[in-house]
């Protein structure tokens, strides 16, 4: 899956740690979905878009669109 | 500062990284190897699998008291989680995990220390239930520590958690298959529970720490 968090945080001056604490999981969680090693939960996909105000199919995609 | 910019491209976490890590394991296997020879106890001597397990258990009890010595300090903590010298300090949840982790790790290596010693140093008779009570004992707090790091983690660890107990069940169910089959064709020795036990640990390490490498951070 693709995401778009790293450009958002980046937006928002937050460091890792700051998105990590807003969303209650651990910077490593963070890191790992913005490097995408990591696809998140549904629960976490849904806090993430509601935390950037976005509709949660603009900050994930999946691989194969396009195809 | 961000984590964007908290990169660090020269190198420094990786440079004090190793120097901390090689001097650190320098003086633990000084004072282990050392505290062997006081009680006479000759490594040359031992099975491959009892040196394999020696080996096991100090790198578990080292990592151990290394993580908890990290975790007294947030700053250093922090630097650890991002391996970076410029990332922010840990939070308590962070900290938290990580003593625990620590108190873990440190239990595994003095569990499987402890029979190791006891049957090389010659522990028998009256003082053998008794060392087996005390392994039970913290063989239980250990895993109460392992449910509190559950409880506590986030979804990223438990999965790296559940994702390290399949691979490890995939792999060990077909060791045990094969090693089983062979035994019974008569190609393969018998060998002891505490030999399955090693083998079985080693290869849950190696499957736990190659799933830790595919989400640790860059």
């Amino acid at each position: 899956m693709r995401n778009r968090l790293h450009m958002l945080r980046a937006e928002n001056r937050w460091t890792q740690a700051d998105l990590a604490e807003r969303l209650g999981v651990s910077r490593q969680t963070v890191n790992a979905i913005e490097t995408e090693k990591y696809d998140p939960s549904l629960e976490l996909a849904f806090r993430i878009a509601a935390l950037f105000g976005q509709p949660i199919e603009e900050l994930f995609t999946p691989d194969h669109r396009g195809e | 500062m961000t984590a964007i910019a908290s990169k660090d491209p020269n190198g420094q976490y990786r440079a004090v990284q190793m120097v901390v890590g090689v001097t650190a394991g320098a003086v633990i296997s000084y004072v282990f190897v050392t505290a062997l020879r006081h009680f006479g106890i000759n490594l040359k001597a031992m099975a491959w699998i009892d040196v394999m397990a020696l080996l096991q258990g100090m790198v578990f009890a080292a990592l151990g008291l290394i993580a908890l010595a990290i975790t007294m300090s947030p700053r250093l903590a922090g630097v650890q989680i991002e391996q970076a010298t410029d990332a922010p300090p840990a939070s308590r949840l962070e900290l938290t995990l990580g003593r625990l982790q620590g108190v873990v790790l440190l239990l595994a290596g003095l569990l499987m220390l402890t029979p190791l010693l006891a049957s090389e140093l010659g522990m028998s008779g009256e003082q053998t239930p008794l060392l087996f009570a005390v392994i039970v004992v913290g063989y239980l707090l250990q895993t109460g520590v392992n449910l509190a790091i559950w409880q506590r983690a986030d979804e990223l660890m438990r999965a790296m958690i559940a994702r390290t107990s399949a691979v490890s069940f995939w792999v060990l169910q077909g060791a045990l298959f094969l090693a089983a089959s062979a035994q019974k064709l008569g190609l393969l020795r018998e060998f002891s529970l505490w030999t399955a036990m090693v083998i079985t640990l080693g290869i849950y390490s190696v499957a736990s720490l190659a799933i830790a490498k595919r989400v640790r951070y860059r």
